[in-house]
């Protein structure tokens, strides 16, 4: 390994952002509380797109000069960034379904406990 | 009970907001922006005018129905490209066949799916915002 | 011709599904989701009847070549899964119009509709894609389309299952994301097949290994392999009887067909099975999913649960299939996963007949079925007997291929261990066949204990002839066993 930890830094706090948005998912007791853990848990996988997008002394990745090869400057890698606008698109469709679920389960059964729900469901 | 400082700021700022939104939806390919961004924008605006001067003159202006005809605008604006595209005997969205000129097919090509992007986006936004606001016995009212 | 039908079939169905949204009247969004649905399930047959002279037909989107551009590609293999998965949705439209229209309120059946159509288009997207970002486009739309499917109907408890499907669906997502996200860091290229054509290279890396593993840990949490099969139960217990045939055969199945293309047709056995840690994990989980599973269906009580167990002991018999690396187990596996899908189909079927009849999906109220509805409980009976395995019907050519499979690999705890869950299978469809056939057990003292409305029901022939179809299909695949195995050794590999 001939890279130093500090230069793996951005990959290690995107894991702990997901790993962080895992843990509030599986021990959170009310569902709406799970749907925001799952949101954090997609923005750090988003985040960990872009991390691996940057290439050493690269700059954004518009042209600003007409010629295309004789630009002299290092351009970072757009694909990751273009990928990452639908995976957005996609956490916020999930949310708004998760959301949607959360207002009909509050309407049937009054509470979004889960230790309730639970309960409520294993007596129908 | 009207608040009044939300009620000039809102009308100060928000003509601001929808032409920001026009604005990145037109610079979409040369700065960050295109369609999914400038619909989230407009769709933000909407919901503003809605918090502060009530869902009920928000509806006067823009109703379901016109909503959920955008919405479907959006969606064959980006179809209707792609088949277009596809009838002018390239495949799905090749938007070299739709001008001779290769440039100007791909920005027009690009152009058009953007602001069918647009479209949905914002109308699939609000129509969502208002099926929230609505549950708790208004819905049926509002159809 | 045949390429832009290839995007036709994508297209048509999101196009007409969006156009669905204005309409508010319920007969007409049946009728042309329906007309949808037949369009599409003849496209699915253009394009398998052309994929058996080409050996591969590729469909640029955009006219961008692969590397750059996205990529549809059509082998025999996925155009026989397309003709699968739109005659099951052909199907689930032709018996399902009585029971929609009871049992999902007047206003709902148009979106419905909409969002089936678009369902159909992600799990079409997710057979054709040769992209891996494109596959989890098309994996998330499909699981949205789900969610919002499976939590509509009378029971109040779909929701919560349709949340907690949300919630486990999209973890298994996201992990396949983080692995898309590894194997790009690798190779630098997001197609399939142009990965391959470097993957000499970058087999060493750690990176690729990391990558395989948490999309196939993905995959595994969404076709429902045993620590992982809870969203299952619930899901298919508490759903509406019109989407569960469906959903209950096809939702788990293309993601096993994505393991298998990645597996066998792309990877390579002999990088992913041997010297590995997967090999063994999928054994152990598929003897685990096969016993445990049909232990817990010999204890239920309720009609749609013990299938539901039953399909994770099926799912578990495809993983042990998988799992053993060879080309015959391949085609076993291929097998295995057809006639789960018809037999399952038609039982849900009957399931959902027998609803809209009885009200009830409980043994107390189902006793004695066979005076009242005879034909309906022999069509039970001939595919449970598919699921178990008797001779004669198209699940005994599955569990014959797995088992000469195992029996070629000296495999001899699995193969005791498969045979043992067969008889427990026979065990629980026993259960519930006493029920149905015998009374005199089961009839319980006082008549009027468990009294349940009947509402007025209109006779509807059209479940009847659906499951008729499906069993003779059975019936037909089961008797041409040699023709079977020798198509499938020409045509799919």
């Amino acid at each position: 390994m001939n890279t130093t930890l500090i230069e793996y830094l951005p990959y290690i706090l995107c894991i702990a952002i997901i790993c962080t948005g895992l843990y509030g998912t599986t021990n959170s007791s009310n569902y709406l509380k799970k749907l925001v853990s799952l949101s954090i848990l997609q923005s750090g996988v988003i985040l960990f797109f872009i991390a691996i997008a940057k290439v050493k002394d690269g700059q954004i990745p518009i042209l600003a000069c007409l010629d295309f090869k004789q630009c002299p400057e290092q351009l970072i890698n757009p694909l990751p960034h273009v990928l990452m606008l639908t995976a957005i698109v996609v956490g916020v469709a999930t949310l708004a379904v998760g959301l949607a679920l959360i207002i009909r389960i509050k309407e049937e059964y009054g509470t979004i406990e889960e230790n309730t729900l639970i309960e409520a469901e294993q007596n129908d | 009970m009207k608040n009044k400082v939300l009620i000039t700021v809102t009308r100060f700022i928000l003509p601001f907001i929808i032409a920001f939104s026009f604005y990145i939806q037109i610079n979409g390919s040369n700065a960050p922006g295109g369609g999914f961004q400038a619909g989230v924008i407009m769709a933000s605006a909407f919901m503003l005018y809605s918090i502060v001067f009530g869902y009920r003159s928000a509806l006067t202006f823009m109703p379901f129905k016109a909503l959920k005809i955008l919405a479907i605008l959006g969606i064959m604006l980006y179809g209707g490209t792609g088949i277009a595209c596809m009838i002018m005997g390239g495949e799905f969205l090749n938007y070299n066949m739709i001008r001779n000129n290769l440039t100007t097919g791909q920005m027009l090509g690009i152009s058009v799916i953007e602001w069918g992007v647009g479209l949905t986006v914002f109308a699939t936004f609000s129509l969502g915002y208002y099926a929230f606001i609505t549950r708790g016995g208004n819905e049926h009212n509002i159809d | 011709m045949i390429k832009n039908l290839i995007a036709l079939e994508i297209a048509i169905p999101i196009l007409i599904g969006a156009a669905n949204f204005i309409n508010r009247k319920r007969g007409l969004a049946y009728f042309l989701t329906l007309l949808t649905v037949t369009a599409s399930f003849v496209i699915a047959i253009m394009i398998l009847l052309h994929s058996l002279t080409t050996p591969s037909i590729s469909y640029h989107f955009g006219g961008w070549a692969p590397p750059i551009g996205i990529e549809f590609k059509i082998t025999r293999l996925n155009a026989l899964f397309l003709v699968v998965v739109s005659s099951s949705a052909l199907l689930t439209f032709l018996y399902g119009k009585q029971i929609l229209f009871r049992e999902i309120h007047k206003r709902k059946i148009s979106p419905f509709c909409s969002v089936f159509l678009i369902c159909l288009a992600g799990l079409y997207g997710i057979i054709l894609t040769n992209d891996f970002f494109n596959l989890y486009v098309f994996i998330e739309i499909a699981s949205l389309a789900t969610y919002a499917l499976i939590s509509i109907g009378i029971n109040r408890n779909a929701i919560q299952a349709a949340f907690y499907y949300l919630i486990i669906g999209t973890i298994g997502a996201t992990l396949i994301l983080i692995g898309i996200g590894y194997l790009y860091i690798a190779s630098g290229t997001l197609n399939i097949d142009d990965f391959i054509k470097n993957f000499a290279q970058i087999k060493h890396l750690k990176t690729v290994k990391l990558g395989y593993y948490l999309i196939f840990m993905g995959l595994f949490i969404k076709s429902g392999l045993f620590p992982f099969h809870s969203w299952l139960v619930k899901a298919y217990k508490n759903t509406n009887s019109f989407i569960l045939p469906f959903l209950g055969s096809i939702s788990t199945k293309v993601y096993i067909l994505i393991l298998l293309k990645l597996i066998y047709l792309s990877f390579g056995t002999e990088y992913i099975l041997h010297n590995n840690i997967l090999q063994p994990f999928l054994i152990v989980t598929g003897v685990l999913a096969i016993t445990v599973a049909s232990i817990i269906a010999l204890y239920q009580k309720d009609l749609r649960s013990m299938l539901a167990f039953s399909s994770i002991s099926q799912i578990g018999y495809i993983f042990i299939a998988i799992s053993i690396g060879t080309k015959a187990s391949m085609i076993a596996a291929i097998i295995f996963i057809l006639s789960h899908i018809i037999a399952k189909m038609a039982l849900f079927m009957v399931c959902g007949h027998i609803y809209y009849y009885k009200n009830t999906y409980n043994t107390e109220g189902l006793y004695m079925l066979f005076k009242e509805m005879p034909y309906t409980v022999v069509i039970f009976l001939i595919n449970a007997a598919s699921l178990i395995g008797i001779p004669l019907t198209f699940g005994f050519v599955g569990k014959i291929s797995l088992i000469s499979s195992l029996i070629e690999q000296k495999m001899w705890f699995v193969l005791a261990a498969v045979v043992i869950a067969s008889f427990i299978t026979f065990k629980y469809f026993w259960n519930f066949s006493e029920v149905f056939l015998f009374y005199k057990k089961y009839m319980p003292k006082e008549q009027a204990a468990t009294k349940i409305e009947v509402i007025e029901t209109k006779f509807s022939i059209a479940p009847i002839l659906v499951f008729t179809l499906l069993t003779f299909i059975n019936i037909g695949l089961g008797l041409s066993f040699n023709k079977i195995l020798l198509a499938a050794e020409k045509l799919l590999i």
